[in-house]
């Protein structure tokens, strides 16, 4: 993913490093913005609400079981 | 009069309460900032750990180097902090990884298919099982322990509770000098602390959750930084020692970074510690960095991604033998 050969005795190596793991950590959130955009036009409008479901019908059961 | 019964400033603590201090949220950009600087010197094409001593060796081994566990650390103790606020039950642990899952689902698939259109040898078989269950099949280590000390932390929070405060205090102290002074030094001692494991969170937990509950003014602001400089000195000098010595042997030239390589070690604890002391004293809110922060698991798990060429979950094979020593293996982590 990353190669430094031919700069590792650069002198600007550090601020090279600093600008590349910048530039990385930007488009990873970029790319993130369009999964929570997705999100919220999607499993986000009832948050919870297949969990919910899954936990009541989990506890339904035990409790049917240990009548 | 207290100063709850007015209800003013009822109104405004609830809304502090509502609002995440972005002094806060702010270090968990920094935290995931870390975790890409260690991947830069780690999962790099060019290996620095042959090279001689030089100022940039220095920089990225001592400083970028070991800056990534201490994201991870970072990236815990926030979570931490807030979880050992109350105690809460299995439901609503359930419900906090099922949320979190979601993500991780997402992530697995959509970079599994991203991988299958551009270059189908990168993937084996483990590979496309996970990508339908990373969570159980450890796709992500960080995230995987995380859930399962999500599970554990209702029962944990209750456990560790009823030990009360001087027990409590006793059991951070037998933790610490275990595994942060006896296992924290070397990277052949470890006292069955295990790298990439939940074991590390429940370590963590305990000591925060102390922090938390019974002195939480116990590192003030001078005592947080001197903890930092203390840590990068520790680190720096470690390799400033380490690498004449290795490179002279001609082999364990990995153990030049023994220091920062597992989220124990003393001067990741320190930094990490130092860094979460300092951060939490100052106050300032943000839309801006709040929402940025809510996207940070994701420059983990992008650049983290197993089957991406040279990426963390990929070490090379150089790596792997140069830093088997004593029977323990280090490898390029997050």
């Amino acid at each position: 993913m990353f190669d430094m050969h031919g700069i590792y005795d650069n002198p600007w190596l550090t601020a090279y490093a600093l600008g590349i793991a910048a530039l990385t950590a930007i488009a990873c959130i970029a790319i993130d913005y369009i999964r929570r955009a997705l999100f919220t036009i999607s499993i986000d409008r009832n948050p919870g609400k297949w969990f919910n479901n899954l936990w009541k019908l989990s506890t339904k059961k035990h409790n049917h079981n240990n009548q | 009069m207290p100063q709850h019964a007015n209800p003013t400033n009822e109104r405004t603590a609830t809304h502090m309460r509502k609002t995440r201090n972005s002094s806060i949220e702010l270090l968990r950009i920094i935290a995931a900032y870390l975790i890409v600087l260690r991947h830069f010197v780690g999962a790099n094409a060019f290996d620095v750990w042959t090279q001689p001593l030089s100022f940039n060796k220095i920089i990225l081994e001592g400083l970028l180097y070991p800056s990534g566990k201490v994201g991870v650390v970072l990236f815990f103790l926030i979570s931490a902090w807030f979880l050992c606020e109350s105690t809460t039950d299995l439901k609503a642990a359930l419900r906090r990884a099922w949320i979190l899952e979601r993500e991780i689902l997402f992530y697995s698939l959509a970079l599994t298919v991203i991988v299958l259109a551009t270059d189908r040898s990168l993937l084996t078989p483990k590979i496309l099982v996970s990508a339908i269950l990373p969570t159980s099949t450890d796709l992500w280590w960080y995230t995987t322990s995380y859930i399962v000390f999500l599970i554990l932390c209702p029962f944990l929070t209750i456990g560790l509770k009823s030990l009360g405060q001087r027990t409590h205090r006793n059991c951070c102290l037998a933790s610490i000098i275990l595994w942060s002074i006896g296992g924290g030094l070397t990277s052949f001692v470890s006292f069955d602390m295990t790298k990439e494991n939940v074991l590390i969170f429940i370590y963590l937990y305990a000591l925060v959750s102390y922090w938390r509950w019974y002195q939480p003014e116990l590192i003030d602001r001078r005592t947080a930084t001197i903890f930092v400089i203390l840590g990068y000195t520790i680190s720096t000098a470690s390799v400033l020692t380490l690498t004449p010595i290795t490179l002279t042997l001609d082999r364990g030239t990995h153990q030049q970074t023994m220091l920062g390589q597992n989220e124990w070690m003393l001067p990741v604890m320190l930094i990490g510690f130092g860094m979460f002391s300092l951060a939490k004293q100052h106050h300032f809110t943000s839309k801006i960095v709040n929402s940025i922060a809510k996207s940070t698991l994701a420059i983990y798990l992008i650049t983290v991604y197993p089957p991406s060429p040279h990426s963390y979950g990929n070490e090379c094979s150089t790596c792997t033998a140069s830093t088997t020593i004593h029977g323990s293996r280090h490898t390029h982590s997050a």
